[in-house]
């Protein structure tokens, strides 16, 4: 009888292993063909690491970075700011997909700052990036579950420390963000390790939208309001801003803030209050800009009209070139801090 | 605190490991303890809404069984309902009749600018008032004996693994199980409760958390997504709301039995039923048997005339619909329901009790399950006007793009649900997988496990159950 126990415990045990170690090494040859980017569960990511740590080896960094989610990565151009700026040669553009202002933290403390080491950072918002209820998280959750996470390892409690180890370890854990959506693996998987979903250049821009003129689409739209859906402000996003805020402060940074152009009409209204849900980020804003003593352009107040933007809150080419000489105007205004060390 | 996340990974284990050393009454105290504390872990300030529904139960099932006077006896009882459909109405509904009665007048051209008041619905409300309700019935109705004790009666009514989302707790199954010392679980009840709480994370992690990006997504762009699109969202949240709920089912079964409490069973293939008759007896079985007694058979059930049944029916339903949630979306989704009921009631269709041919069988679970789908729409929308927007985008089979994600994501979610249920089925048994070859059941629990550890990762996602 307890011979036949043990050998259904075994049975159980074995079947138990050869399942899991049967999915890691799924994981492992779906890694083999996404290459690098296997790490990051976004391309996108994937790809601006790469160059940002090209940028770090080959040229010591960059004078400045701008943070930001795809309207700022498809706004304001690094090549033509660092050109059109008096005071600042090289600038790099660091953002992310759908980043929530959390993100914009942990990117600038897990990747950034480390591999750039800015003077000045410019970081560009919309209102979705301070909703503490949107679609944000999605884009956070990739950012964390990427090797991003573990290279902070002194902030890291007891748990995160066992999760990032099992990071290191499994490829089925690194990768469940591309694993748990078939379709998107399935994409991935026939692109390859040199996909460039967002056209990113060699400064961190994406060039997707240049040539674009103003195309509204439901998909987009129906994005914009996930993303602004149950609108709420100042439970996690504003404290978390205000923290990457001080902390690049304290490190001697220079911090210029954009509150980035939108195509107002369209924009606004996909926020669940419409207009009033975008006037109470953008006084939250101001108030925090103030508070920390910031520089802060809002280029809201210049009129934009449909010409400027390939959809809703997105620039085109004419947009990102009128958007980055304000940019680079508003960088010359700012005093460098001295004995910033390049 | 919710049950898919690592708190409760810790709490669970760390009640265990005390409750099994203590004495009965002890283990009681524990439990009311770590109830309290668990619900604390939301909202404090409401414990005490919980204490006062609790203290007055108790006194009003022990006042009314100590007293042979009936007239007393009705007040007594009118008093305990008074209390507990008083907090539950006003945190609940205080609101919504307000501004449905604003918008009422204001249709009439009657200026009505009345104040409302900004409440917090204290989560779990709506459950533990129910326990409360169906002890007082059942003591007035003299089917059971009172309490013996408030701290039995207190845990029966904080039990923290239904505390918040059910099952709805029966006094005359639960309190004795309070009032009794219990017996540690055998292995195979462990191992049961194991599976049970495995089986419910997977349902809750991989299919309810795993379809809900895109139910949310299709339902927040109604007016525009392709009638397709729109049909996909609708199986997504059907999906979704039962992996949803009848995984926190399996969750609090599975915690309690491990603390020698037994619950009653929740759910039992709801989406398998072959007519709207049968997935009301398999759906929420607690809140369903609960209307049905303490509100359908006070209103006379069955019995008199073939209108006043279908009255009977269509108002038990409205008031079930109600009870989720203070808008007409859950108005109209009960009302549907009752509507169904009542038009099966006039075409004398029964409850199956044995399967019949399996092409037969099919095409009529297809065919329930498609207009459970369609009253969902209701449940799910934010307003009657998106609903209805939803609806016309499938009636008239909108063109546009289809979401390919979705479509396959509700097709492995939908084959995984069929494959759990039929095993349940064929077996009548929630954990028929303990009785499979060790091998198989080795296969089976790596696969949930792992699906689970697939689809986790960031903050755990509240039960859709929570909020009502």
């Amino acid at each position: 009888m307890a011979e036949r126990r043990g050998k259904g415990i075994l049975g159980l045990v074995l079947a138990f292993v050869t399942v899991i170690l049967s999915a890691e090494g799924a994981a492992r040859l779906v890694a083999l063909r996404l290459g690098d980017s296997s790490g990051w569960n976004d391309p996108g990511l994937a790809m601006q690491e790469r160059n940002m740590r090209r940028v770090g080896e080959d040229h010591g960094g960059s004078d400045v970075v701008v943070l930001g989610s795809s309207a700022t990565g498809e706004g304001i151009d690094p090549e033509q700011l660092a050109q059109a700026s008096q005071a600042y040669d090289s600038a790099y553009n660091a953002w992310h997909a759908g980043a929530p202002a959390r993100s914009l933290d942990l990117l600038a403390r897990s990747l950034v700052l480390p591999v750039l080491r800015p003077e000045v950072m410019v970081i560009g918002l919309t209102s979705e990036q301070l909703n503490d209820n949107g679609s944000g998280h999605l884009s956070h959750q990739a950012l964390e579950s990427s090797p991003a996470r573990p290279r902070v390892p002194e902030e890291e409690n007891a748990a995160e420390g066992i999760v990032r180890r099992v990071v290191d370890w499994s490829y089925f854990v690194r990768l469940r963000e591309t694993l748990r959506r078939p379709n998107e693996l399935m994409d991935a998987l026939r692109t390859g390790p040199d996909a460039n979903p967002y056209e990113i250049d060699s400064r961190g821009m994406s060039t997707s939208n240049l040539a674009q003129e103003l195309r509204l689409t439901p998909r987009h739209l129906e994005q914009n309001r996930e993303a602004l859906a149950d609108y709420e402000l100042g439970r996690v996003e504003l404290p978390a801003f205000r923290r990457l805020v001080r902390r690049l402060r304290s490190d001697g940074i220079g911090v210029l803030i954009v509150n980035m152009p939108v195509l107002e009409d369209v924009y606004s209204p996909l926020h669940p209050r419409g207009i009033v849900d975008n006037d109470r980020y953008e006084a939250a804003l101001e108030a925090l800009t103030r508070e920390e003593r910031l520089a802060y352009l809002d280029t809201t107040k210049e009129p934009w009209g449909p010409e400027w933007f390939a959809d809703e809150n997105h620039v085109n080419g004419r947009g990102s070139a009128r958007l980055t000489d304000l940019v680079a105007k508003a960088l010359d205004r700012l005093v460098p801090p001295a004995g910033v060390p390049k | 605190m919710v049950f898919n996340s690592l708190q409760y990974a810790v709490f669970l284990p760390a009640v265990l490991v005390i409750y099994w050393r203590l004495r009965h009454r002890r283990q009681n105290a524990l439990l009311l303890v770590a109830s309290y504390a668990f619900y604390s872990a939301w909202d404090y300030r409401f414990c005490a809404l919980m204490m006062l529904s609790t203290v007055v139960d108790y006194a009003v099932g022990r006042a009314m069984a100590s007293t042979g006077d009936e007239r007393r006896r009705k007040l007594l009882f009118a008093a305990s309902l008074g209390v507990n459909l008083g907090v539950l109405g006003f945190f609940k509904y205080s609101n919504f009749f307000v501004d449905s009665a604003a918008d009422l007048l204001m249709r009439l051209g009657l200026d009505a600018d009345f104040p409302t008041l900004k409440i917090l619905l204290p989560i779990g409300i709506s459950f533990y008032t129910f326990h409360g309700i169906s002890y007082t019935f059942d003591v007035y109705r003299r089917e059971i004996e009172p309490a013996g004790d408030l701290l039995s009666f207190a845990v029966f009514v904080a039990f923290f693994p239904q505390l918040v989302a059910g099952p709805i707790g029966r006094a005359h199954l639960q309190l004795p199980q309070f009032e009794r010392p219990r017996t540690r679980p055998s292995s195979v009840q462990v191992r049961s409760a194991a599976f049970l709480i495995l089986l419910g994370l997977f349902k809750k992690v991989v299919i309810a958390d795993g379809l809900a990006l895109y139910a949310n997504q299709i339902f927040s762009g109604a007016g525009t997504r392709s009638g397709v699109d729109l049909l996909i969202g609708a199986y997504a949240f059907a999906l979704q709301i039962y992996g949803d709920f009848s995984g926190y089912s399996d969750i609090a079964r599975g915690s309690s039995r491990l603390l020698g409490i037994e619950l009653p069973e929740n759910f039992a293939q709801p989406y398998l039923s072959r007519n709207i008759t049968e997935f009301w007896r398999t759906w929420h079985i607690s809140l369903s048997s609960w209307l049905r007694d303490y509100l359908y058979v006070s209103m006379g059930g069955n019995r008199g005339t073939r209108a006043r049944v279908y009255r009977n029916l269509v108002l038990t339903m409205l008031i079930g619909g109600l009870w989720h949630g203070a808008a007409w979306t859950f108005v109209i989704w009960g009302g549907l329901h009752g509507l169904f009921l009542v038009v099966e009631r006039a075409r004398g269709v029964r409850s199956p009790r044995c399967p019949g041919p399996v092409a037969r069988d099919a095409i009529r679970i297809f065919a329930t399950f498609n207009l459970v789908c369609l009253a969902w729409i209701f449940f799910r929308a934010e307003t009657l006007g998106q609903a209805i927007s939803y609806l016309a985008g499938i009636v008239t089979l909108r063109s546009g793009g289809v979401d390919n994600s979705a479509v396959v994501l509700v097709v492995l979610a939908g084959l995984a649900v069929l494959a759990v249920d039929i095993v349940q089925r064929n077996r009548n048994e929630d954990t028929a997988p303990m009785r499979w070859p060790a091998p198989a059941r080795g296969a089976l629990y790596a696969t949930l496990a792992a699906a689970i550890v697939l689809f986790s990762g960031g903050q755990p996602v509240p039960f859709i159950y929570f909020q009502f």
